[in-house]
């Protein structure tokens, strides 16, 4: 049991200068230049905009992964949610469902997705890597079963219209304010940062830890349908074998932002700065050259870094 | 509520519900022919989970073995095509990177005591992006004889060797469980690490043991895969943590560790293995196979929440 206190909800400013967010905050601004001077096709507004929809796909899906991580959990299940759901959007669509119900449809769908994981999780007290990782495998698999493995498509606007433009990421930009400020500034939100950092303490002091568990996993999943809206948007079709291994860049997203994966520490913002991170490193790779088949090597590699630093950082912090 | 029934009888009424059931559907299903073709089959998975029954009793996870499976299979595959001696190149190429994959886990999870699921999850991501970039996504085919004949060799004319040394090693993990001081010091550290530490148990040094020995195994069956197929293709073993993690937990092994059935995890694999193979038999959709097999590590994890150890 983590006996660390709950990180307080701290003024943006300061979380940035001295928190945990600091190493991603650094290597991206870092990177950020390196490819602006070094690379004038990095600069071109299309690829801008490229690389702002990767940022917007992955940062929503880190927002809700932080949120099952600062519990004190885990979601491997993200990506298949985000299949499942917008894979439903894009059903009710094709089947001639009016825009606003296909979306809400897509929304309940992530929603229970996530808060079945998490009550499984929380009333039945298993452990979340198991779980999600045997719902990865069901609601993919339930997508594929609705559609016999078909592609649903093709979409038509206004729906596909939302991926397009900077609108990815004035919803990256609304999920990450949002979700912060729910986090920092709201009871529920300071709960589940409390929940992480000892559970036990707070179900002696009467928090209502299995009611507040599901939360985090009913946002997570919320937060993957919003991603995948946008996903099936940009490409226009959806099908069961979308985002597949996204879990990696999401959960690699959080950790590398400072969310710590033993709960209770680290912030939204850390989440969107670190998938900021990682999208940018996959262009420089794209940029300079460099065959994709070598992301995943990097993903694994900054991630296993930033893990080391951490640990490295908390025995620092318990030797002092 | 905490019953007082073997943890192994989960595993065994699954098992039978899927022998009844294929036998009474597929009349070629309970032939000899067929169940030994099965036991080629799932050989390597029994070898990899017989390594993870281990991880997990220490109260640890390995997602990382379906990708270490098709690295192996990868680089031993290359090196068999282009070495003197084949068949020693690959198998000391196999299982050297599986306890190269295996140690920087254990050095890292056992060793700078970071969490399993995240620096496995990296090596998962980690492996398979090299077994990529080795050909550039292409597989590697027409493998030296003395490799093919790995996976297709068969003792008394139809029992297949793999299967043989999938069954010694986990006997000599059971063995090794019940019998030895090493055994009993891995159960200590799942029953109570911080007990074990204080009682000179050495916790890190056990953690970097199992974590390298399920490295190496999956390496093996990395090649063995590839010999079976008589290809590498840089996609083999992707989703076996899945399976193999399922056969583990079926099998009544304790998920958050402590207690550890061998034989149960060999069960385990027995029932994922009739399961394919009896699905494909009646022709049923690998996606229905998947959704049964989720429902199967569900309901494994819910037993193992609700029955003691006993």
């Amino acid at each position: 049991m983590q006996s660390t206190p709950s990180a307080p909800p701290q003024p943006l400013t300061r979380v940035l200068v001295i928190g945990r967010e600091f190493p991603a905050l650094v290597l991206l601004l870092l990177l950020a230049v390196v490819l602006t001077l070094g690379s004038p096709a990095f600069r071109s507004p299309g690829n801008l905009l490229a690389v702002g929809f990767d940022t917007s796909v992955i940062g929503i899906m880190a927002c809700g992964e932080a949120v099952v991580l600062i519990v004190g959990g885990i979601d491997l299940s993200i990506a298949s949610i985000l299949v499942l759901s917008a894979g439903g959007t894009a059903l009710a669509l094709v089947a001639g469902w009016p825009l606003p119900l296909a979306l809400a449809a897509g929304l309940f769908l992530g929603a229970t997705a996530g808060l079945l994981n998490g009550l499984l999780v929380s009333m039945l007290r298993l452990p979340p890597i198991v779980v999600t990782l045997a719902t990865l495998g069901l609601y993919r698999a339930a997508l594929t079963l609705m559609t016999n493995a078909q592609e649903i498509g093709p979409l038509a606007p206004p729906f596909t219209s939302m991926g397009f433009g900077l609108f990815p990421l004035a919803v990256l930009l609304l999920v990450t304010v949002g979700l912060s400020t729910f986090m920092t500034r709201s009871a529920p939100g300071r709960r589940l940062y409390a929940l992480g950092g000892n559970e036990e303490a707070c179900r002696v002091s009467g928090v209502p830890v299995r009611r507040l568990k599901p939360l985090a996993y009913g946002i997570s999943g919320v937060c993957a349908s919003v991603a995948g809206f946008l996903l099936a948007a940009s490409s226009g079709a959806m099908q069961s074998k979308a985002a597949l291994g996204y879990e990696l860049d999401v959960i690699a997203a959080c950790v590398i932002g400072g969310v710590s994966i033993r709960g209770g520490q680290g912030s939204i913002v850390g989440a969107v700065l670190g998938a900021m991170l990682l999208r940018l490193l996959n262009n420089a790779l794209l940029l300079f050259n460099i065959p994709v088949d070598w992301y995943r090597m990097v993903i694994a590699g900054v991630l296993l870094l930033a893990a080391i630093g951490d640990r490295l950082a908390q025995r620092k912090a318990e030797a002092a | 509520m905490t019953l007082r029934i073997p943890r192994e009888a989960g595993v065994i009424v699954a098992l039978t519900v899927v022998v009844a059931y294929f036998s009474w559907r597929a009349p070629q299903f309970a032939t000899p022919d067929n169940l030994l073709t099965a036991a080629r089959q799932y050989a390597e998975v029994a070898l990899i989970a017989t390594g993870m029954t281990l991880v997990i009793l220490t109260g640890g996870i390995d997602l990382s073995v379906g990708s270490t499976a098709g690295l192996a299979g990868m680089a031993a595959g290359l090196l068999a095509l282009r070495a003197p001696s084949p068949l020693l190149f690959a198998l000391l190429s196999a299982v050297g990177i599986g306890l190269l994959i295996g140690g920087l886990n254990g050095g890292l999870i056992g060793g700078l005591r970071l969490s399993p699921v995240i620096v496995t999850l990296a090596t998962w991501a980690g492996a398979r992006s090299l077994a990529y970039v080795l050909t550039h996504g292409d597989p590697v085919s027409g493998l030296p004889d003395p490799v093919i004949a790995l996976a297709d060799t068969w003792v008394a004319g139809y029992v297949p060797a793999t299967a043989i040394l999938a069954g010694a090693v986990a006997v000599a993990a059971s063995l090794a469980l019940r019998r030895t001081a090493y055994g009993r010091s891995l159960i200590a550290q799942g029953q109570n690490e911080r007990a074990a530490l204080f009682s000179g148990i050495p916790v890190g040094r056990l953690g970097v043991s199992v974590y390298t020995l399920t490295g190496a195994l999956a390496g093996l069956a990395g090649l063995l895969i590839a010999a079976r197929a008589e290809t590498a293709v840089p996609d083999a073993g992707m989703g076996l943590e899945f399976e193999v993690i399922t056969a583990v937990v079926l099998g009544g092994t304790r998920i958050d560790g402590g207690y550890a059935s061998v034989l149960g995890t060999i069960l385990g694999v027995a029932t994922l293995g009739l399961l394919h193979n009896g699905c494909n038999l009646l022709g049923i959709d690998s996606t229905w196979q998947t959704l049964a097999i989720g429902f199967l590590l569900l309901g494994a994890v819910i037993l193992d929440s609700r029955v003691g150890n006993s």
